[in-house]
């Protein structure tokens, strides 16, 4: 399990130019939270997420327009190799014809810094000031000529939420050029371009980035201090030049951040939102929405009449009855799950996640966070990639390339994997639970807790490596925008339900292959002494654990017409939850963490989940 | 004011390495004094020095290098030191705070000036 102290990057398919076709590579770029995936959406005609937090563009998006390939990258502060993400966007910077940087108005201090080392870096460019509305609102003003002049770029005013400004922006496309570089940096950059062929490798050298170095055997330079120092000082002098702030009094989002921050407001704050969300996915959605969409709609209305459908052409008897709706039929217990209780729960969340995401809450959580992920080798960082993991673990897990160190990645996505439920997973765990009441719902949630807690302790014990500190910055609270809000939330559940689809597809294919075929039965009697001896579970328990291997919220739904008491009911939902992550997160584990790594944690989870299952029911029967 | 002054401890640990650390955390433990972790709601300060070699790039980033004037915006109990830079507001963590460290003599000059 030992990790090689030295970090690796994740292979990025590097823009190579397309010989002889003629197309030309543009390339977003721009801070976290900068608004670069409506630029791409609206160049490309293909509406991607925007996200008001580092990390979600976690996969490189390609596009077109007209005679250009269009390269979406992750947002970050800088080129260079402090993470997984700014590697990725540093090789795709790296392989561009043109650069569009785009850069907050609101807060041209930071967004400058990644402008001026774009500008150095040599590569023709262009900036489009965006949010330039909100700025204005703020009392922060820009002049936008002076930027130009000082830059040596073109700069174009934008609000991309609105659609405004890309006219300005295509139009002066073909100004893109390369700005005014730090010129005492010449002489370095000439020679060490001799030696690695393009100048903007050779900047990063100079910067001391160990993989470029790498990539062209030589020494990485040791200069970056005194590099970023005075580019530093060059951001400071251009912003005291352009920038002209009216309004010095503490705004109300600024007050708001206050109450956010300071313990004794903010964890209440935290909790009343945690109880909230409880409420309004817990007990309206979970509990009404799905009251209907699945009991009435469902199971009242399409399930009889599709099974009577079908009845009237094929023997009931038949192994292809059985298939299409059987219990675990394609036509009956898939649509039911898909539509009547994983849709309403999901499709809330990513809602509440699009509110939270837009509003710059996310970054405060991550500062309240800290102190107690500091105990499980994490920093308050990691609340992003945990939180997107109660969304979807696949995103989750691609998510902790935001993190700053190989041992945080590792112990973050073992957490996911293992302790973290999906919102699908919730979705039918809820609706299963709503049979046996408030305690033991709380009981489930409090049993993952303590395991979540509990492996991540353990883990900050036994992984090598050092894990880094907090170091975020944290944007003005914005209030979100409604539209931006339902395209996203739209996106991403369309997006996450064609996934799950596809894997229930699957899974309801295979049990049902194995029920006919009688398989089934014997993996019922061969895991009998684990399910029965050890869980106190019925014999079919076996199955849903089968179908855990597909998905756990599929293997949650196995658990659905079972007659469980409610003590067995808990065991069974804890055991399923901590047990194997499902096949589409194995998947991205495998690729982003290695085969050895899935192993230990596909064997680990199984491990932690019949111990902590058998255990817990041991208790169970003493306090029931 | 510049930064030449306050790298001297650190260039020559030769390590360079992005994930390079000077030092494990919270291992061995120091004076809070004089660095930022000791700071209070309202302080105000000047970065003297960052023992950190990523950490001092990110900062950099962030505008709040070596020789930048910060103040206190908040501190979480155990937690992060949340710090105000210009108009940035940073978050960091408490063991990386302890390990800058700031001059708060220099409170009433201007070092950006």
């Amino acid at each position: 399990m030992r990790e090689p102290s030295c970090h690796t990057t994740p292979s990025v398919t590097a823009p190579a130019p397309v010989p002889g076709t003629g197309r030309r590579t543009l390339v977003l770029a721009g801070n976290p939270n900068v608004g670069k995936s409506v630029f791409f959406g609206a160049l490309t005609g293909t509406y991607v997420d925007v996200s008001n937090f580092p990390g979600t563009t976690v996969e490189i998006m390609r596009g077109r327009h007209g005679e250009w390939d269009v390269l979406d990258t992750p947002g970050v502060y800088g080129v260079g190799s402090f993470n997984d993400e700014e590697a990725v966007a540093r090789d795709v910077i790296l392989g561009a014809d043109v650069v569009v940087n785009v850069v907050d108005a609101v807060h041209p201090e930071r967004d400058l810094f990644l402008t001026l080392q774009l500008v150095d870096l040599g590569l023709p460019m262009i900036v489009a000031l965006n949010m330039t509305d909100e700025a204005r609102s703020q009392g922060v003003a820009i002049d936008r000529d002076l930027l130009e002049d000082l830059l040596g770029v073109p700069v174009v005013e934008t609000v991309a939420v609105e659609g405004r400004g890309f006219e300005d922006l295509l139009a002066r496309l073909a100004e893109a050029r390369p700005g005014h570089a730090d010129h005492t940096l010449e002489t370095d950059i000439v020679a060490m371009a001799a030696h690695v062929g393009s100048r903007a490798s050779a900047l990063l050298v100079l910067e001391g980035d160990e993989t470029i170095a790498e990539r062209y055997a030589v020494a990485p330079g040791s200069k970056r201090d005194a590099i970023y120092s005075r580019r530093r000082d060059r951001v400071d002098d251009i912003v005291g030049h352009v920038l002209t702030t009216t309004d010095e009094g503490l705004s109300f989002s600024a007050r708001l951040s206050r109450v956010m921050l300071d313990p004794w407001t903010g964890l209440p704050l935290l909790g009343v939102l945690l109880y909230a969300v409880y409420v309004v996915l817990g007990q309206w959605v979970a509990g009404g929405v799905v009251g209907i969409t699945e009991e009435v709609l469902m199971l009242g209305y399409w399930e009889p009449f599709i099974q009577s459908a079908i009845s009237g052409v094929l023997d009931a008897a038949s192994p292809l009855h059985t298939f299409l709706v059987g219990e675990f039929g394609i036509l009956t217990m898939t649509p039911t799950y898909l539509i009547g209780v994983i849709l309403p729960l999901v499709a809330g969340f990513y809602l509440l996640m699009a509110v939270l995401e837009d509003s710059g809450y996310l970054p405060r959580i991550a500062a309240l966070a800290d102190r107690a992920l500091t105990g499980m080798g994490l920093n308050g960082r990691a609340v992003i990639p945990l939180i997107l993991g109660l969304g979807c673990v696949t995103m989750g897990t691609l998510t902790t390339r935001i993190l700053g160190s190989k041992r945080e990645r590792f112990i973050a996505t073992a957490l996911m994997a293992i302790a973290v439920p999906c919102s699908a997973q919730i979705a039918v765990i809820a609706a299963l639970m709503a049979r046996v009441g408030g305690v033991y719902a709380a009981a489930y949630f409090g049993v993952l807790i303590a395991i979540f807690v509990l492996i991540g302790t353990l883990l900050n014990r036994v992984t090598p490596g050092v894990s880094t500190d907090l170091l975020i910055d944290l944007p003005p609270l914005r209030l979100p925008r409604l539209g931006n809000v339902f395209k996203k939330t739209g996106v991403k559940v369309w997006g996450f339900m064609r996934e799950v689809a596809l894997f229930f597809l699957a899974g309801t294919t295979l049990i049902s292959l194995l029920d006919i075929t009688g398989a089934l039965a014997w993996i019922q009697r061969a895991a009998a002494p684990i399910t029965v001896a050890w869980l106190h579970l019925p014999a079919e328990a076996a199955t849903a654990f089968v179908m855990g291997f597909v998905r756990r919220d599929f293997g949650a739904a196995g658990f659905f017409t079972m007659d469980l008491a409610a003590p067995q009911l808990l065991v069974a939902m804890v055991t399923i939850t901590l047990f194997v992550p499902c096949a589409a997160s194995m998947m991205v584990i495998l690729k982003e963490r290695g085969w050895r790594y899935l192993l230990g944690l596909f064997a680990g989870s199984i491990g932690v989940a019949f111990l902590v299952g058998g255990l817990l029911m041991r208790l169970l029967e003493v306090l029931v | 004011m510049h930064h030449g002054g306050a790298q001297g401890p650190h260039g020559g640990n030769g390590r360079g390495g992005m994930f390079g650390r000077g030092r494990g955390r919270g291992r061995g433990r120091r004076s809070l004094e004089g660095t930022l972790a000791a700071l209070r709601q309202g302080d105000r300060a000047m970065i003297a020095t960052i023992d950190d070699d990523s950490a001092r790039a990110q900062a950099l980033r962030f505008g709040m290098g070596e020789g930048s004037q910060i103040s206190c915006v908040t501190t979480l109990p155990g937690g992060p030191v949340i710090v105000r830079a210009g108009r940035q507001e940073i978050a960091v963590g408490r063991s990386l705070a302890a390990r800058i460290t700031v001059d708060r003599a220099c409170e009433v000059t201007d070092a950006r000036a």
